[in-house]
């Protein structure tokens, strides 16, 4: 294992930056207390890639990926497009730039309109935007057929598909309106294995494709680390570390990054002990999120949280006593 | 219950489940055979409509029996037939008390209105005769086992107050209530975080060791079967289609099945953007299973002899035994060679 940071083949990746988060801050209201599920995140989404966005349940994940949609907007923070900014428009200003950004969400048989056919679903944006019916239903049925629906699937609704036939409309459907970026929620979290060998294929050849630049949201690492060029660890609503997938696994410097690796079930190895602490005990007030849980937590990090600094080309951590 | 020492703790053998549906009749189970020896942990993996699940919820008799046109084969436990128990004798003398049993989602297998004290106590005191007060202190035990701290506080909670983890902990102490000799847990920690997962998975371990504990652990994450399991057994459509101790077949896969699936996960180690191998088509439905091998119409060693015969389990010396006219040949054992294998 190699302790320099691994740089990507970025060949497809140009520098420019597409999509643009600055200082995200997501709060839902319960009993009137706010409950703050994204605490000032940063991300930029260059040309071409693909950035992954993973952590466990409630460290604010699909938050993050739905406030980049303004589904709904967050309640502080920027969110630019190609320089454009997203953030405090009106719904009416907001709709033409909605078209460039698309959301694929977890569970593709909910997702979809129970009372059409594959078909009239991949059409329906494009007849929204003013396209003619039978240019609509001839560009929908192309499409399917690039995502491997063929015809006579086409015409059935969705409770007559398998889950991952769903999810390719539900591709197809984002892809249908000729986006700039994709997001993925956990697109592939509620299928089998070899379906989801399958889907995550088709949103590799989709993105090619259609030069597409991607965030991809997942709990599972294998999966992130696979469809990634950089990925972003996620804690309690706060970005641990941000690296090229490839350094992320050979040689991550937070300590939470660490234990998600550890805790992955690795076959054919003698295994320790899980060194996972508990899952107890709520974000601190204060210092750093992960302390309560950090094997190296001191003072310092219950005391200030760490800002996210660049330890290595392109490897962001933000932790007080970094690993490696 | 004969406490027979000898002998496996639970034998299955040739066990067959259908359901009517709209559709058909759905052979869920196809002649499933399995033996679980004491102290063991034994891994059934497989995709959805496997029949994993039902596999597991038929040993404890689960599955209400109007639901079903078809339920037979042999399940002995303890040396002593099961089959032809009654609702009454599963209840009194097996669930609970010699087998238990660990579902999926704790929430909705936790009682939501009543404190988890209580839930604990409930199988001590309808098996063991256990007064409230002897029952809640052991409960206390339980959950210090289990790893819930300060446990004499937590009995007074209501499920909705813990943590995922904490419940699928609060689930693992009712079954460990009456000292049970058999845990099934099925798919235990497909709802929880990883880092709770290998926990929860850690414990397990330690069960299993203290207690002496045989565990049928049902997941379809082939990785984690491999780690944590002696002995696995591989459902496709409601076939055991290989078994053997888990670390062979997850080393060397016979059944092309078996070796397809492994292939298609993603792997930590792999470069980003590699493209996953994936299993062509689906399975085929349950309500319309070929006669040949279930598999055949995805396979890429299949041949007519596959579409026509189906193939039974083979035992090898090695203690595998895999199901398949043209296994992939394992070094140690004496697979029968393939004859006219397709390129892979």
């Amino acid at each position: 294992m190699s302790q320099a940071a691994v740089a990507p083949s970025q060949s497809h990746v140009s520098e420019d930056v597409v999509l643009e988060a600055i200082d995200l801050v997501v709060e839902y209201r319960s009993g009137g207390k706010a409950n703050r599920a994204v605490d000032g995140v940063s991300l930029t989404l260059r040309r071409g890639e693909t950035l992954g966005l993973v952590g466990e349940s409630g460290c604010g994940k699909s938050s993050t990926g739905r406030s980049l949609v303004q589904l709904p907007s967050p309640t502080g923070g920027e969110v630019t497009l190609m320089g454009e900014p997203l953030t405090g428009l009106s719904e009416k200003a907001l709709r033409p730039l909605r078209r460039k950004l698309q959301l694929i969400f977890q569970d593709p048989i909910s997702s979809l309109n129970p009372r059409r056919t594959a078909v009239e679903i991949v059409m329906e944006p494009l007849l929204i935007q003013g396209v003619a019916k039978k240019e609509a239903r001839e560009r929908a049925m192309a499409t399917l057929a690039k995502v491997g629906v063929d015809e006579a699937m086409a015409e059935r609704r969705p409770h007559q598909l398998s889950g991952g036939q769903c999810q390719r409309i539900s591709i197809a459907r984002a892809v249908v309106q000729d986006p700039e970026v994709l997001i993925c929620d956990e697109p592939v979290s509620a299928l089998d294995v070899s379906v989801q060998a399958q889907v995550l294929n088709l949103l590799e050849k989709m993105k090619d494709e259609l030069g597409l630049s991607m965030v991809f949201i997942s709990h599972d690492l294998a999966v992130v680390s696979n469809i990634s060029d950089r990925v972003a660890v996620m804690y309690l609503g706060r970005i641990a570390e941000v690296a090229p997938s490839r350094a992320l696994y050979a040689s991550p410097r937070h300590h939470y990054t660490a234990m998600l690796l550890d805790s992955i079930p690795k076959p054919g190895t003698e295994r320790e002990p899980s060194r996972a602490t508990n899952e107890l005990g709520g974000r601190p007030e204060v210092g750093c999120p992960f302390a309560p849980r950090c094997p190296a937590a001191d003072d310092i990090c219950r005391s200030a949280a760490p800002a996210l600094v660049e330890v290595a080309p392109e490897h962001l951590v933000a932790c007080h006593h970094p690993l490696g | 219950m004969s406490q027979s020492n000898q002998g496996p703790l639970l034998e299955v053998e040739d066990l067959h489940v259908a359901f009517q549906t709209p559709a058909g009749i759905a052979e869920v189970v196809n002649g499933v055979s399995l033996t679980i020896g004491r102290g063991q942990v034994h891994g059934l993996v497989g995709e959805s409509g496997s029949g994993k699940s039902v596999t597991a919820r038929t040993v404890m008799d689960l599955i209400p029996r109007r639901t079903l046109v078809r339920r037979d084969g042999s399940i002995r436990f303890n040396g002593e037939e099961l089959t032809g128990y009654s609702e009454t004798q599963m209840r009194a003398k097996i669930r609970g008390r010699h087998v238990a049993m660990v579902f999926q989602d704790p929430m909705t297998a936790l009682n939501p209105v009543m404190r988890i004290g209580h839930q604990i106590a409930l199988p001590m005191r309808r098996h063991f005769g256990l007064s409230k007060k002897e029952a809640l202190a052991k409960a206390v035990d339980l959950l210090t086992q289990v790893g819930i701290p300060e446990p004499a506080k937590r009995l007074r909670s209501f499920p909705h107050e813990l943590s995922g983890g904490q419940r699928q902990r609060v689930m693992i102490a009712i079954a460990l209530s009456c000292d049970p000799e058999l845990v099934i847990a099925d798919e235990p920690t497909t709802a929880l975080d990883v880092t709770v997962q290998a926990q929860i998975l850690d414990l397990f371990d330690t069960l299993r060791e203290e207690r002496d504990l045989s565990i049928l652990l049902v997941s379809h994450d082939l990785s984690l079967i491999a780690e944590r399991c002696d002995e696995v057994s591989v459902m496709y459509t409601g076939r055991v289609v290989e078994t053997g101790p888990a670390e062979a077949v997850f080393e060397k896969p016979e059944h092309p099945y078996t070796r397809l699936l492994e292939d298609a996960r993603p792997l930590l180690e792999n470069e980003p953007h590699t493209l996953l191998k994936t299993i062509p088509g689906r399975p085929p439905q349950l309500t319309m299973l070929p006669t040949g091998c279930a598999f055949a119409s995805r396979c890429p060693r299949a041949d007519e002899h596959c579409e026509e015969e189906r193939p039974l389990l083979e035992s090898h010396p090695d203690g595998r035994a895999v199901a398949c006219l043209h296994p992939h040949s394992s070094a140690t054992g004496g697979a029968p060679v393939p004859t006219g294998e397709k390129a892979l």
